[in-house]
């Protein structure tokens, strides 16, 4: 005589004697055990159990209607060892990374950011200069009248950040799907409270300390005063950085508004500051010459400000955040001044925008 | 058919492409699959093939629907995706790449 004991396998009751439970059990245990990496582990378990039921309904009939302890480690025989395709993934997804380089993907990238490093990024995804899609960005910006705007506030919240070294090779070399899309955002959301939360943290240790260092000794407090951070630039070359960031955005500024006047002379009037090309320079590689020149004198700016960057140690994002926002500010208002008080410039994008619609 | 350990992890790889193959001739469920391999080589059972069909659902090569089957409960059918018939494809020149080597070097 045996126990006998009901289970439940994917939703179905099967009555089994205790060994034969014992046996299902163990082998179940191992399964799950096994699958626990699996992202389908759940599923995966429903089919084995399935399977099994599938099995074990084919030995019982009218006169059988108890799964034994031969009859289960038969139908287990036959299941066979769970194996997780663990190696095989890894396989092929080392041949899938070394074949193609991965598949490219938009991140947002800070280094050289100028606000949250949209421009960078897309500048990256498409590989071509990060200053040509600025002025892309800002001309677009013009033309739809400010909505670009609101997509770019959009892409900051919900395009990931490069951060691995994975990461920023894939900005440069998939376009991300609508479900990852909504998880990004809920994630930046996470990210926004939880900054929020460690911001009223560090004001309320930053309180504390001050309670305490006014009663205790300083040499006390000291030795544990921030143990894990990077060793700050000094305080002269951030103070320095400090100066220099705003001018170099306004330098900066003003040679892109240069070379969007000299670009939109050239093509209007086919002139800039009286000197025009000669007759058999086609405009387009005069255009693209402007862009050359453009390109060479901007490139010791950007280094200059890469370094001030660095200058200003781990808790530059503000202050990059507004040197960013002051370019745009002075190339938008560069721009509102040529478009109101130079009728040629007003002409050349009332044309553009009549030939966009 | 070689017991051989030394033929097993060839016999692994091939199985994912063996699948390719089957599921490409008809919309098929795992035990017709199982029928299919049983008595080859490459017979196999239910707890290799269940993570593996997972794993390559989840590669977007092959997809699945329940159908009511006569008796018993829904069976999950599977078929290829079109990125598993292009696989399919790749693999398909790859092996008579394969065999072509082969037989180069026996010459």
């Amino acid at each position: 005589m045996n126990k006998v004991t009901t289970v439940n396998l994917n939703g179905r009751a099967y009555q089994v004697e205790e060994q034969a439970y014992e046996a299902l059990r163990a082998y179940l245990d191992e399964a799950a055990r096994l699958l626990a990496d699996d992202p389908d582990c759940k599923e995966i378990m429903a089919d084995l159990e399935q399977a099994i039921g599938d099995k074990g309904s084919r030995c019982l009939g009218p006169g059988k209607n108890v799964l034994g302890e031969t009859d289960m480690k038969r139908i287990l025989a036959e299941m066979g060892p769970v194996e997780t395709g663990a190696e095989a993934t890894g396989a092929a997804q080392a041949a899938g990374t070394g074949a193609a380089s991965g598949p490219k993907r938009l991140y947002l990238v800070k280094e050289g950011e100028m606000i949250a490093g949209v421009c960078n990024g897309l500048a990256a995804y498409f590989g071509v200069d990060p200053t040509i899609v600025r002025l892309v960005f800002v001309v677009l910006l013009f033309l739809s009248g400010g909505l670009v705007a609101i997509a770019y506030l959009v892409l900051m919240f919900v395009v990931p950040t490069a951060k691995t070294a994975e990461e920023r090779a894939a900005a440069r070399g998939l376009p991300f799907n609508a479900q990852e899309l909504v998880e990004q955002a809920k994630h930046h959301y996470a990210d926004l409270k939880d900054s929020h939360q460690r911001w009223r943290d560090r004001r309320r240790h930053r309180k504390e300390r001050a309670f305490w260092r006014s009663g205790e000794k300083r040499a006390y407090e000291e030795p544990q005063s921030r143990p894990f951070e990077r060793p700050q630039p000094g305080y002269g070359a951030r103070v320095a950085a400090g100066f220099v960031l705003p001018l170099i955005s306004v330098i900066s500024a003003v040679l892109t508004v240069a070379a969007i006047f000299a670009g939109v002379s050239l093509l209007t009037a086919g002139e800039i500051l009286g000197w025009s090309p000669p007759m058999e320079v086609p405009p387009w590689a005069a255009l693209l010459g402007v862009i050359a020149v453009y390109a060479l004198v901007a490139a010791p700016l950007r280094a200059v400000r890469y370094a001030s960057y660095e200058a200003l140690g781990p808790r530059r994002g503000w202050f990059v955040f507004w040197d960013g926002v002051l370019w745009l500010a002075l190339v938008i208002l560069a721009w509102w001044i040529a478009a109101h008080y130079l009728p040629g410039v007003s002409e050349f994008f009332q044309d553009l925008f009549h030939d966009w619609r | 058919m070689s017991s051989d350990v030394k033929f097993l992890p060839i016999r692994k790889g091939l199985l994912e492409f063996l699948l390719l193959k089957i599921i490409s001739a008809d919309k098929v469920y795992v035990a017709d699959i199982l029928g299919r391999l049983e008595g080859t080589e490459f017979a196999t059972q239910e707890g290799t093939l269940y993570p593996l069909l997972s794993k390559m659902r989840r590669e977007d090569l092959v997809d699945y629907e329940w159908q009511e089957s006569g008796a018993g409960p829904p069976r999950k059918y599977y078929r290829l995706t079109a990125k598993g018939r292009t696989q399919l494809a790749e693999l398909n020149d790859y092996w008579r790449e394969i065999n072509r080597t082969i037989q180069k070097l026996e010459r």
